[in-house]
């Protein structure tokens, strides 16, 4: 069972819930481990971590991994005396839980089948990890008086709790970022929940469109009374009987009432319109808002890292985070966590220099990795900056030169950002030497792809010996996009805004013919138009008169004018994936729901621009192409080879392919009697021990069916006893091949003698 | 004693009424309705000139048509396009050329949508599939018994291949379909 199957909790197993809660709680005594190194805030801390192991150590009983008891068991042990000041936390003590914390996280992986032989494995591992706990309390309180003096002053402000009548603090809420209680949803929840509130929102629209035609009915009765009206006025006074005018006033009464009452309905549906139209687009708000999480969550990791980072290095360095509670779309912090832990890395290993270095400087020996993240005009900004040696320009230029990337000259009059955007090429390095931390020219090039990916940008600033400075610039989600709507081949296609150079109407006298083909001048740059039905393989013509309507795609190396139907508007959309089961549909990214509550595709434009080029220049080949495609059609022999084991089926392909036969492999009996039901065989050759439905069952299927009793079968099996070999030929089939003999030339000999030469 | 046998004996050596008579001949000369176990449940409707029946537990609901949108090379296929239900954007399957009865998709300009047409949003096995019919009629129930072979001609062609045997309702053949191997099929053929 996928992961995508999982509805709810309550689906789960024990150890898939006891790895979300070592997930959590692991996070919680890291965080807080680190928080202890130097933060003051001792009590408080302490209490989480003590918390967090105990729950850990439960855990871990109930799903009965014993190592995590243990070390759980361990920690919890050394934070409850911390706390009782029998112990002092040293940063030595740290390092030992924080592997710690790594290992129950490996206990948490491990598979239940596995579970007794990596217990064994990591035995000593754990052994030596509790006595470390031990020996290392024992050396600190002899060794580090000093650290104990810090760390009584720090939890002396305890002594306040036993002041009479003051409340006991909570101890859990200590941070603002854990404060806000968090559920976890499965994305498939969400996603529903989206689409129902996109949709009642799409049904609010529709009271607005119903009221209107109210308002013209209002408008008939209106007139109706008027009507009525001058009715009165067309007879002369006196003229009309005193029993008709008695009608006609009654019937104007009754008229009134009607207009009445439907402008009082009339006002009700507009208040309700209002209320429910708010609503609805509130609802599709908070649950679009859903999606996001706070940019904390992305990066717990990450001080972690930098402080391991810079300890290899021999560096000291500390990294500061603004902006922890910015929210961001969940896959967009998900695809974050690789390009800002490279550029994390590299800013630590190109930035900060040594300890010493920087005292040389004036700097503190401590270097600074300042991590921001705040919504800035609609935008997520994501700034990396730290206070190191910064780029040296003039070694990036001669490392431009001796790549042969540019002269010299050029590069002596390039800016600063156009010399530090080669930076991004790949395989361009600064470095002399690799490390095992960065350094080897690739990376810059993958962050920018992923950027580039989530359709943002990515810019560097530098000050020699101030530090270096990363920019991220992204948008706020995924799931919503700005999109020009357009219409091709009568049915909505939307464009991504972003990716849309320009969008205009033309006068057809305007577009120029250069050997068939079609360009108009856009800024004194020729550009080729496409028509959107040919490159989407559509049915129909665009309209021959009138202006013509043109979106230009593309960057400078290439633009390309795709001629459209006609413009539809600019409009928010909420992207949805398309179906898994359709996989990569060319041209397309993804789909989303027109106000009216019609789909409408949105177009994938590398894809698209691909096609195109693909167009121009099949165009000439096409004719050639022609006599090739009847030779290929040629009617190959079809084999249907069914075996549950990958090696063996696998095998059989390959042998039947290279003789010249067309194989489709199917996994069991059953899988093999769905195939053989669809597809057209000349063939069947299967396996006999098989799940789900057994090979001699399968056959017996075969020879039962009207249409397959003729199908020639054979058996390819491990069993070759005389009894075996019988007990297939009797349910029919043609040939009995022990599997010991394929892998010879017998196979395709065999398979030969029965259908014949794959082609003839 | 003797008192109360003797009324006893009236009572049991009684006349009995007409009435009563002709109630128990009646409930014994009744036609026994037996109940059938191990019949299935089938939703059946019509593609075209032509019934189907399928399995009433792979059904999800009955739309009305909506606005199906074509996906560009899919044209003409056995995928009609993309249609949206209640806010989840489903694959819609021309059912009538999975199974051969080409009568609905004729000719390439937008149909007339027709009142009686309707949305059959499937699922098996979390695979979600939403379905072109012409008409719904409804559930119907049968017994295994009832099931004949399809019709030899009818063995050959595409639609023979889906098809389960037939059975007899208002005295119109309704193909039962193979909802496992329809499935298999188009979840394989869907790329």
């Amino acid at each position: 069972m996928s992961n995508s199957d999982i509805d709810n909790l309550g689906d789960l197993s024990m150890l898939e819930l006891f790895r979300m809660e070592t997930e959590t709680q692991s996070t919680v005594l890291t965080e807080g481990l680190l928080g202890l190194e130097r933060d003051a805030d001792a009590t408080q801390r302490l209490e989480e971590l003590m918390r967090a192991a105990h729950s850990l150590k439960g855990a871990a009983r109930i799903v009965g991994r014993q190592a995590a008891v243990v070390v759980a068991h361990a920690m919890e042990d050394c934070f409850v005396a911390a706390q009782k000041k029998e112990r002092t936390i040293s940063g030595e003590l740290i390092d030992t839980m924080l592997a710690g914390v790594d290992l129950l996280n490996r206990t948490a992986g491990v598979s239940d089948e596995n579970l007794e032989a990596w217990e064994a494995s990591q035995h000593d591992e754990i052994e030596a990890f509790v006595k470390s706990i031990s020996r290392l309390d024992q050396a600190v309180v002899q060794a580090a008086p000093v650290d104990q003096a810090r760390v009584s002053s720090e939890v002396a402000p305890e002594a306040r709790q036993q002041l009479p009548g003051e409340p006991v603090p909570e101890p859990a809420p200590a941070r603002t970022a854990a404060s806000d209680r968090v559920l976890r949803v499965t994305a498939d929840n969400l996603n529903s929940l989206l689409g129902l509130a996109g949709e009642a929102l799409v049904a609010s629209r529709w009271l607005d469109k119903f009221s209107a035609d109210l308002l013209h009915l209002k408008r008939f009765q209106n007139q109706f009374a008027q009507t009525l009206d001058s009715v009165r006025d067309v007879f002369p006074s006196g003229a009309v009987s005193e029993r008709a005018s008695e009608r006609l006033a009654e019937v104007r009464d009754r008229a009134a009432l009607c207009q009445r009452s439907l402008a009082e309905r009339l006002a009700d549906l507009e208040m309700f319109e209002r209320r429910f139209v708010n609503f609805s687009t509130r609802l599709y708000h908070e649950v679009l808002d859903c999606r996001m999480r706070p940019f904390a969550d992305g990066i717990q990791g990450f001080r972690r890292m930098v402080r391991d980072v810079g300890q290899s290095l021999d560096k000291s360095v500390q990294l500061e985070v603004t902006g922890e509670s910015t929210p961001v779309d969940r896959d967009i912090l998900e695809r974050l966590k690789a390009p800002l832990g490279h550029l994390l890395r590299n800013s630590i290993d190109h930035g900060i220099e040594s300890p010493a270095d920087r005292n040389n400087q004036g700097k503190p020996a401590e270097g600074t990795v300042h991590l921001e993240a705040c919504h800035s005009a609609g935008m997520l900004l994501i700034t990396i900056a730290d206070d190191g040696r910064g780029v040296d320009l003039e070694a990036v230029k001669r490392a431009v030169v001796r790549r042969g990337l540019t002269t010299l000259e050029t590069a002596q009059k390039m800016t600063e950002a156009e010399l530090l955007e080669f930076l991004f090429l790949p395989g361009f390095s600064m470095k002399e030497s690799v490390s095992e931390i960065s350094g080897r020219g690739v990376g810059l090039d993958v962050v920018q792809t992923t950027i580039k990916e989530l359709g943002g940008r990515v810019r560097i600033s530098s000050g020699l010996g101030q530090g270096t400075r990363f920019q991220l610039e992204l948008p706020l989600t995924l799931s919503l996009i700005r999109a020009l709507l357009v219409e091709i081949a009568g049915e909505p296609y939307a464009f991504p805004l972003a990716r849309v150079e320009r969008a205009l109407k033309l006068p057809r006298d305007q577009i120029e013919s250069v050997q068939g083909r079609q360009h108009f001048a856009l800024l004194d740059v020729q550009v080729g138009l496409v028509a959107a039905h040919q490159v989407l393989e559509l049915k129909g013509l665009p309209p021959a008169d009138g202006d013509v309507s043109i979106v230009v795609l593309g960057d400078k190396a290439a633009r390309y004018g795709l001629v459209i139907d006609r413009f539809l508007g600019e409009r928010e959309l909420a992207v949805r994936t398309l179906d898994p089961r359709l996989g990569k549909v060319k041209n397309i990214s993804s789909a989303a729901l027109m106000p009216d509550g019609s789909p409408a595709l949105i177009v994938d434009v590398d894809d698209l621009i691909r096609s195109i080029e693909n167009l121009a220049s099949s165009r000439r080949l096409s004719r050639l192409g022609s006599e090739g495609d009847s030779a290929a059609a040629i009617k190959q022999k079809r084999v249907l080879v069914v075996d549950d084991s990958l090696t063996v089926r696998e095998l059989e392909r390959k042998l039947l392919d290279t003789g010249g036969y067309a194989v489709d492999v199917a996994v069991d009996g059953m899988d093999g009697w769905n195939a053989v039901r669809t597809g057209h065989y000349d063939l069947l050759v299967t396996d006999v021990d098989m799940p789900r439905l057994d090979g001699i069952e399968l056959l017996k299927l075969v020879r039962a069916d009207n249409r397959l009793k003729s199908l020639p079968v054979m058996i390819v099996s491990y069993k070759d006893r005389p009894e075996d070999r019988s007990r297939g030929m009797e349910a029919g089939a043609d040939y009995y091949l022990p599997k010991a003999s394929f892998h010879d030339e017998t196979l395709l000999r065999v398979v030969t003698d029965l259908i014949g030469r794959p082609d003839a | 004693m003797t008192e109360s046998h003797a009324s006893v004996a009236r009572l049991l050596d009684r006349e009995v009424t007409e009435e009563s008579l002709r109630e128990s001949t009646a409930q014994v000369a009744a036609v026994k309705t037996v109940v059938e176990l191990g019949t299935k449940s089938v939703v059946i409707f019509r593609i075209g000139a032509e019934w189907f029946g399928l399995p009433t537990s792979v059904l999800q609901e009955i739309g009305s048509r909506s606005t199906v949108r074509t996906l560009p090379g899919h044209q003409g296929g056995i995928l009609s396009g993309l249609v949206n239900v209640r806010g989840d954007l489903l694959l819609c399957v021309a059912l009538g050329v999975v199974l051969g009865v080409d009568h609905t998709t004729v000719g390439t300009e937008p149909r007339k949508p027709d009142s009686s047409e309707r949305l059959m949003i499937c699922k098996r096995n979390d695979a979600r599939l939403a379905f072109e019919v012409s008409e719904v009629y409804g559930l119907h129930r049968y017994s295994p018994r009832e099931l004949r072979n399809a019709p030899a001609t009818l063995a050959r062609a595409a639609e023979g291949i889906y098809t389960l045997g037939v059975v007899c309702w208002k005295d119109k053949i309704v193909g039962c379909l193979d909802d496992e191997l329809l499935f298999y099929t188009l979840n394989k053929s869907l790329t």
